[in-house]
């Protein structure tokens, strides 16, 4: 448990106020830099600065900030008092504070709050919960808030805080003794919150009581303005009670499974059938691209079925049309032949573009992508088909078989700069009987670039197995979700309760 | 483009390979007004100022010392929004090239090592627990981990994103992001004011 010795300032003189009554003042002297050097020397790590002027004001003082500065070239220090809005959240940030405490703020406008821990991370904001019996206060203890403690805490939860300071109004200043219950029942109740316990701390025994009761830190004030004697044995309670760190748990990888909804399109319109014949209507491309995003797709693709070069210029506008509706990536291919077929899609608004026949005729053009438009933007999709045992390479929308081994052609295609391969079995394409795990799992033994699966997801379980099975990144699907078999967020759910990631 | 009169003026610089057209549709999606800018008194009209960086770190770094953009972003003090290759560009050397950037933040940017799958593409669970979609080879290693304010987890540590002073930086495209990536850039929007 880390013991934080307070610093309270109200016009450049350090005080206390008893229960946060500013005409109950006791001065301690105008010099917090020589207290925060008599802190750190007893060993604190880090001080809690109080803006108070500003606390009752509103009004962050104009050298509050250039008071953050000088303390923290001493040691840590976490500031606060009277925070009003993002910017000067960042002033004290870039003062050098370690953290920005915010109170009020974090009641009135929780979404400021919100958007400080989204810009400056987690550890910069701790939230300062003033409570009195069965409310939490704000504006330096003056006005209620409609808030208990546990609604003010999850409403911190919620914004991201992952630090909240607790202070009973009635004990602090009082030297009465810790809520010690209070904080213990806290703790249990938010075992994921670090919980800082405030105010009425007296006593060594007192630490400990809070130190058992699996507190992260406390704050100290008045007692070590007391008595500074007491600074030493505060201070070595850090060290008798620090908790041990729990070993350091296995880096683990959070990347989710990507469900990708393909949309063949022909003509400005999506198609889809069996063994790539068959054609049945299922829609305008741009609304079920929204309804998919909607839905929790994590990327579409879009194949060009038409693939003859005077319907280039509909897939282009395509890509463009889609970019202004979705805020996810999308993927466009199918008679891309060249590099500045590629780029008039990336600059229509495509976020990638997958190369099949061309690149399997020369090569050389997986090459050129890669280095002028980028790997990550470059993907090769290979159409394969079970043969002796193996499985070859097929063009021209499974009409010509190759004859090339898909798994040489896989690793050829990664060498030369592809970033991500989209894996199709014919033989299982539009069957709906389940991906082609063997090819996947083969393929994806050879390449370490992701590798999406897909032709044959039928049922929920087809999909778990192209990841599980199949070892697929990402696993794509047209007509289960066009006709509405089921939604992107079954297939998500269905993964989630096979303990595979995914963005739910 | 929507205009709107007191509404922060949001910059996206332009550069030779990257694609701006998605942030910039981004942008417009939430009702933010925004200008592509490319030379420094454009950059001096912009209220806060976004680099969605895209492509390789020498030829991007070798276009702004041509238009003579360095100097002009290392002074910039409005908000700034490195993504991706952007936010790499903001540290001192990337391995990438190798090519020297902006030195804005200490630090290099290093190659994501063979132990883990690369590039690290899709949607990763950030430290603040939500999703949001990268693709990226080479990772920024900032000397001082104070400017890291988020992390993701893929095999090893990955910083997601960092901050100094008004330099932001975001390995992770929000524009991509769907709604992580659309409360990230107002939020961003915010500062600008």
């Amino acid at each position: 448990m880390q013991v934080i010795p307070a610093i309270d300032v109200l016009n450049g003189k350090v005080v206390r106020l008893a229960q946060g009554d500013y005409a109950r003042v006791t001065e301690y002297g105008d010099d917090p830099l020589s207290l925060a050097r008599a802190y750190r020397r007893a060993g604190a790590k880090r001080v809690h600065l109080v803006d108070l002027t500003a606390a009752r004001t509103g009004n962050l003082g104009g050298c509050f900030p250039e008071l953050v500065r000088a303390l923290t070239r001493e040691v840590e220090v976490q500031a606060g008092g009277g925070i009003r809005d993002l910017k000067e959240v960042q002033l004290l940030l870039d003062a050098g504070a370690s953290a920005v405490v915010i109170g009020t703020l974090l009641l009135r406008q929780p979404d400021v709050v919100r958007s400080a821990v989204t810009l400056f991370g987690k550890e910069s904001i701790i939230g300062a919960l003033d409570v009195d019996g069965a409310e939490v206060r704000i504006a330096g203890w003056r006005q209620g808030s409609a808030f208990d403690l546990r609604s003010a805490v999850r409403l911190a939860r919620e914004c991201g805080l992952r630090r909240i300071l607790v202070t009973d109004i009635r004990r602090d200043g009082m030297g009465s003794g810790p809520n010690s219950g209070l904080y213990a029942a806290l703790k249990k109740q938010f075992p994921g919150l670090d919980i800082t316990a405030s105010g009425g701390v007296r006593s060594v025994s007192d630490l400990h009581v809070l130190s058992e009761a699996r507190l992260d830190a406390v704050v100290v004030g008045k007692a070590l303005l007391e008595d500074p004697s007491l600074l030493a044995s505060f201070m070595g309670v850090q060290e008798v009670f620090s908790p041990v760190d729990p070993p350091r748990a296995e880096r683990g990888d959070d990347l989710a499974i990507r469900i990708i909804p393909c949309l063949d399109v022909t003509g400005g319109r999506v198609v889809k059938g069996t063994s790539f014949g068959n054609l049945r209507d299922a829609g305008d491309p741009v609304e079920l691209a929204k309804r998919y995003c909607a839905e929790g797709a994590d990327e579409l693709v879009f194949l060009d079925i038409t693939a003859t070069s005077d319907g280039r210029d509909t897939v282009v506008e395509l890509a463009s049309r889609v970019a202004d509706a979705v805020n996810i990536p999308f993927t466009i291919g199918g008679g891309v032949r060249s590099v500045a077929d590629a780029r008039s899609l990336l600059e229509a608004g495509a976020d990638k573009v997958a190369v099949n026949s061309a690149a399997v005729r020369d090569p050389s053009l997986l090459e050129i992508m890669a280095n002028e438009l980028g790997s990550a933007n470059t993907v090769c999709a290979i159409d394969a088909r079970r043969k002796d045992g193996g499985w070859t390479v097929l063009v021209c929308g499974g009409r010509d078989d190759t004859g090339i081994d898909a798994m040489a052609w896989a690793e050829d295609a990664e060498r030369r700069g592809a970033g991500e391969l989209l894996v199709t079995s014919f033989d299982r394409d539009g069957t709906g009987t389940g991906f082609d795990t063997d090819l996947l799992a083969r393929i994806r033994e050879k390449v370490s670039v992701p590798v999406i699966a897909s032709g044959g997801g039928g049922s929920l379980g087809t999909f778990v197995d192209a990841v599980r099975l199949g070892r697929a990144d990402a696993v794509l699907a047209a007509s289960v979700f066009h006709f509405g078999t089921f939604s992107v967020r079954d297939v998500k759910t269905a993964l989630r309760d096979a303990s595979f990631p995914v963005r739910l | 483009m929507i205009v709107r009169l007191h509404s922060p003026q949001i910059g996206i610089l332009r550069s030779s390979t990257g694609n701006i057209g998605s942030i910039e549709r981004s942008l417009q999606r939430l009702g933010i007004a925004s200008c592509v800018v490319g030379t420094a008194a454009e950059i001096g009209k912009t209220d806060g100022l976004i680099f969605p960086g895209a492509g390789a770190a020498l030829p991007v770094m070798n276009d702004l010392k041509d238009r003579c953009l360095v100097e002009v972003l290392r002074n910039y003090s409005k908000p700034f929004l490195g993504i991706c290759l952007g936010m790499q560009l903001l540290f001192d050397t990337s391995e990438e090239g190798p090519a020297d950037c902006l030195g804005i933040i200490r630090g290099k940017v290093v190659e994501l090592p063979g132990t883990v799958r690369k590039p690290h593409m899709g949607w990763n669970r950030l430290s603040t627990g939500e999703y949001a979609y990268f693709v990226h080879s080479f990772v920024c290693a900032p000397t001082d981990s104070r400017v890291i304010t988020i992390t993701v987890q893929h095999g090893i540590e990955i910083v997601a994103a960092v901050r100094k002073e008004n330099f932001f930086g975001l390995q992770w495209h929000p524009e991509k992001s769907g709604e992580t990536g659309d409360r990230f850039l107002s939020f961003f929007v915010r500062l600008c004011k």
